[in-house]
């Protein structure tokens, strides 16, 4: 729920109806048959018109099974058009990564008009039951009200995944993975077998500040786990595709090792956490976009939940 | 006061219920003309003056740049030392268009030294917060703060109240106590302070928040404060008290299901 409201605050989000607006819209095949659409760095603006995640898909023999549909009915069309410009294969699985809004709204693009299984963390339902509401009244103040309701996510359509769950796309495996507490406390990630490809979903920012909108020891736990994976490409939810992983996720690792430690030191030295947020972790500020609008929230979860370790 | 609470809930929801959708940003308006706080105003002080706090009595303090609405630090120190002859015997802290715009009234006693408080916030709407203080003679100053966050009591509150820690207490205070000057002591009490307007709160279940706080020294107040969910989850407390011997800090909390949470710390010899 915090996430949206910095997305949403600092400019007024102007949708065009223009949903057919294909044209400029990139693609960018990261192996053979999984494609990704770069999205821009948040907070929304009228430039990106809430284009802000990285969403795509990927193609198998039979069908296509898309991951995140972005952050509104508009975003997940276009998504869909580029899809039918890929190929004519059917839809058969939508993989929802995490709750936050720009990987979710688009969600209804894919399943107004036909039965698709759309995938998510088990406890991802519960999440949208719960925030669904709060998402679409903040939704409401760029779109108006004859909008949103068109937005409303229906919790009962998640198949929950817990632990791995493997599709078969046609001559082509994949798998989706249930994580405990890391981004949030319900990502999952898609790995396609054939390409070795790991679609991180918001586990993993590249250049863009990491967002914690969970509990910081464990969602440092499952980066080291992410280290060990055995992969030849990657996706993350925000940031480009083109660096080495292995630096991508050090980087990640380093930022929650600071946050984490100074966070701890905070608290051990009473530094409030009014001070906390203008001093605490500071020392990264020059190496990620948007780190202004996100790294004092990254402190105040991680201060407000290490404040009652023993 | 009972009532006046009442009085304060409806309004709180009438206003929210009959804003219009927010704008993105805009400056910050003359505190004194804000149609709500007029009304608030005149229902709990009535027709008395209220003076300029920032000259001498009071400041508020708050962040410029707010990550959070359902975690925002305030801070409010009083600018003169409790006497017995004069002293800040209240301290309201108000947040015009919140759901229940008193978010919090906290009485003092002189032996606190000196009156300090720092908790945390949520904000509902873009709202001035007002500190506003009143002294044993009956008068009141403000000092006020524009506060452009929003949604904080309508947001899933995520925390769980069967959490087995709910009740649990923290304190901290210096190791070094120093007799007959105030002292900086902190608690806090785990519990999710559940907000009525939160989203996911089960229809017809009763928000669950703390309403009530009381700090004894040896059995004597020293500050006490009526409390509702425009504090955020885990509410903090910070404030000086001034012992005169060693004894037991004690606080004790109750929340809207009627429990009732307390822990004590002890101000040994060695600490004084």
């Amino acid at each position: 729920m915090r996430i949206l409201l910095v997305y949403l605050i600092f400019s007024r989000l102007v949708f065009a109806h223009d949903v057919h607006e294909t044209s400029s819209y990139q693609l960018q095949e990261v192996a053979a048959g999984n494609f990704v659409h770069v999205g821009s760095f948040p907070p929304y603006s009228s430039a990106n018109r809430g284009d802000i995640a990285n969403i795509g898909f990927i193609v198998g023999e039979k069908c296509v099974a898309v991951i995140d549909t972005g952050s509104s009915l508009h975003v997940g069309s276009i998504l869909k058009s580029a899809i039918r410009r890929v190929t004519a294969l059917p839809i058969c699985a939508v993989i929802v990564t995490h709750v936050h809004p720009d990987h979710l709204l688009g969600l209804n693009a894919f399943t107004k008009d036909q039965p698709i299984t759309v995938y998510g963390h088990h406890r991802l339902p519960k999440q949208i039951r719960t925030r669904s509401r709060f998402y679409l009244e903040s939704l409401e103040q760029y779109l108006g009200t004859a909008y949103t309701k068109d937005h409303a996510v229906d919790a009962s359509l998640i198949t929950p995944v817990n632990g791995v769950l493997t599709l078969d796309l046609g001559n082509r495996l994949i798998e989706i993975k249930s994580w405990g507490h890391a981004h949030t406390d319900h990502d999952v990630s898609v790995t396609d077998l054939k390409t070795r490809t790991f679609w991180a979903g918001d586990l993993v920012f590249s250049e863009h500040i990491p967002i914690l909108d969970s509990n910081i020891r464990q969602y440092s736990e499952v980066l080291g786990e992410l280290q060990n994976l055995d992969i030849n490409h990657y996706v993350v939810g925000h940031g480009p595709l083109d660096r080495p992983w292995h630096v991508v996720l050090t980087e990640q690792r380093r930022y929650l090792g600071v946050l984490l430690k100074e966070v701890r030191a905070a608290i051990k030295n009473d530094v409030s956490l009014m001070d906390a947020v203008n001093t605490v972790g500071w020392i990264e500020s020059e190496h990620w976009h948007n780190f202004d609008l996100y790294h004092r929230r990254n402190v105040t979860t991680s201060y407000t939940d290490l404040e009652w370790e023993e | 006061m009972k009532l006046g609470k009442k009085i304060l809930l409806f309004l709180g929801v009438t206003v929210l219920c009959s804003q219009v959708a927010i704008a993105n940003s805009f400056p910050e308006p003359d505190h004194t003309t804000i149609p709500e706080w007029i009304m608030i105003k005149k229902l709990m002080f009535g027709e008395r003056e209220i003076k300029d706090g920032s000259d001498g009595v009071l400041a508020l303090y708050l962040n410029t740049k707010l990550d959070d609405s359902s975690t925002v630090p305030i801070m409010v120190n009083a600018l003169m030392d409790q006497t017995e002859e004069k002293f800040i015997k209240t301290l309201y802290l108000v947040i015009d268009r919140n759901p229940i715009p008193t978010a919090g009234v906290f009485r003092f006693k002189p032996e606190v030294g000196r009156v300090k408080l720092e908790t945390r916030l949520r904000f509902e709407k873009f709202s001035f917060i007002r500190a506003i203080a009143e002294t044993n003679s009956g008068d009141l100053y403000m000092d006020q703060r524009w506060v452009q966050v929003a949604g904080g009591c309508s947001a899933p509150s995520g925390k769980n109240a069967d959490d087995p820690l709910l009740g649990k207490m923290r304190f901290r205070m210096d190791d070094q106590i120093r007799l007959n000057e105030p002292n900086l002591v902190q608690f806090q009490i785990k519990h999710p302070n559940e907000s009525t307007l939160a989203s996911d709160l089960e229809p017809g279940y009763t928000a669950r928040f703390i309403d009530k706080v009381a700090v004894e020294y040896n059995g004597k107040s020293i500050m006490s404060g009526d409390i509702n969910f425009s504090l955020s989850d885990n509410p903090i407390f910070k404030f000086y008290f001034s012992p005169r011997s060693e004894g037991t800090l004690s606080v004790r909390a109750e929340d809207t299901h009627d429990t009732v949470f307390t822990d004590s710390l002890e101000i040994e010899a060695d600490q004084l």
